[in-house]
């Protein structure tokens, strides 16, 4: 039953979703907020880019039905928070729409990376693209796509996205505090994975640039680029 | 609280403007590798001479505001703010050195590695007071004086972002028990006097994770 509803959910709201939401509606929102709205940006940065702290993730290029329907159960409470329950439930459905199509549509910059123990991250790219078979933990990539770069409409990105809040969020589903993932299939990967499995999964796909996928196929002079949208020295120099 | 950040920051822009002599940087240089005319110890023995900071008790000085730097120097000397350390060092700086070598490390890059140990919830935590406060608590975003994400909005407020941990919970613990004092209208001692330990090791761990600025404009 449950499956069935999920199921219904995704193939019915999301199609319809796509076409709803008013990106300069969203960037006005996602920049100044309203009353009783704080800007988006005052925590997730400049196009959604975060602070390169890891305290707030990175919103820039999310797949928009993922951030709506983020947006949504913050408001209802299956993924509860302290900061994000309060201003998802002042939004209305149409600036859900309008906020999350607004930063499934942006680019923007990576800041660099700290340097990456090698042992950690060959242990956590094993989990990311083969799992952990003894204990039945799934690969990443299986459901978030190549290189973890996304699974339109409903499985988020990872690669690029900030360690500590990845790490984080596995410990929620590991304790059941977030349950808002399709069938909670989250939750029972996240238990059977150690502190060290997150520790090591959420470092390396830190630090995977996604390929730009718009970029392959629209040139032939030669492979795309692996870093999405500009280097931050574009980013400091324009703002 | 608002109004008094405003005159708060009309009073140190002007004060500021006052000290508008061009620093002179090579000479700011040669301070800070100690060769100030006094034979003060160098800052780069303890900040680096790119002001990364050698240690993370250190504060990072690279890119820092200049005129924040500059104050500091001569809080330290008159004792307004107390440092055993920096005290009898700004002591023996001339104003001119102050402003060459505040001059100096304001125009300095370092490289900039986060701390290892990062805490999701801690972060969150952190981040969330410094970007909005607490109504109920009192509590002003940092990032109200501070600049977005604690990037600093100079001539008078220091860049937090970057900023070594350690460095920052000190500062923090040092407003909320009153022995640094050299806050314009006590309003950092207001502040941290309503933060709970827990808030200030947060708060540390949060600035010192996000990405310094390169460069003050």
């Amino acid at each position: 039953m449950r499956l069935a509803f999920a199921l219904l959910y995704l193939l019915a709201v999301s199609p319809a979703y796509a076409e709803q939401g008013d990106r300069m509606k969203g960037a006005a929102l996602a920049d100044q907020g309203r009353n009783g709205v704080p800007a988006c940006r005052s925590c997730h940065g400049d196009k959604g880019i975060g602070d390169g702290s890891g305290a707030f993730p990175r919103l820039t290029g999310q797949l928009g039905f993922y951030l709506y329907k983020q947006l949504k159960d913050f408001a209802a409470g299956t993924r509860p928070s302290p900061v994000m329950s309060p201003i998802a439930s002042a939004l209305s459905d149409r600036e859900m729409q309008d906020v999350a199509a607004y930063y499934s549509a942006v680019q923007g910059p990576f800041f660099p990376l700290p340097i990456l123990d090698a042992k950690l991250a060959q242990r956590g790219g094993m989990i990311s693209a083969a799992g952990i078979p003894e204990r039945n933990v799934p690969a990443c990539i299986a459901c978030h796509g190549p290189a973890a770069s996304g699974m339109q409409p409903s499985f988020p990105y990872l690669a690029g996205q900030y360690a500590p809040y990845l790490e984080y969020q596995l410990d929620q589903f590991r304790l059941n505090r977030r349950q808002n993932s399709p069938l909670n299939v989250m939750n029972d990967i996240a238990a059977r994975m150690t502190e060290e499995d997150m520790r090591a999964v959420s470092e390396y796909l830190a630090a995977v640039r996604p390929p730009d996928l718009s970029r392959i196929g629209a040139s032939s002079t030669g492979p795309a680029s692996p870093y999405a949208g500009a280097p931050l020295a574009t980013y400091q120099s324009t703002r | 609280m608002r109004r008094a950040a405003l005159l708060l920051g009309l009073a140190l822009g002007a004060a500021s403007v006052a000290n508008a002599r061009a620093p002179d940087l090579a000479q700011g240089r040669a301070v800070a590798l100690g060769g100030g005319a006094g034979d003060q110890q160098a800052c780069a023995a303890c900040h680096g001479a790119d002001g990364a900071g050698v240690m993370p008790i250190y504060p990072r000085l690279a890119g820092q505001a200049a005129f924040y730097l500059y104050k500091q120097l001569l809080d330290f000397r008159s004792g307004e703010r107390e440092s055993a350390v920096m005290g009898p060092i700004a002591r023996r700086l001339t104003p001119r050195e102050m402003e060459d070598v505040a001059g100096f490390y304001a125009a300095a890059r370092a490289h900039y590695s986060p701390p290892a140990d990062a805490d999701g919830a801690q972060l969150q935590q952190g981040g969330t007071l410094a970007a909005s406060g607490s109504e109920e608590r009192g509590i002003p975003p940092c990032a109200n004086c501070h600049g977005q994400a604690g990037r600093g909005m100079p001539p008078s407020f220091p860049y937090l972002a970057g900023q070594s941990k350690d460095y920052l919970a000190g500062q923090l613990a040092a407003f909320r028990n009153g022995s640094r004092r050299n806050d314009p209208l006590d309003v950092m001692r207001r502040i941290a006097g309503q933060l709970d330990t827990s808030d200030v090791s947060a708060l540390a761990a949060y600035f010192a994770h996000v990405y310094p600025p390169a460069r003050i404009q």
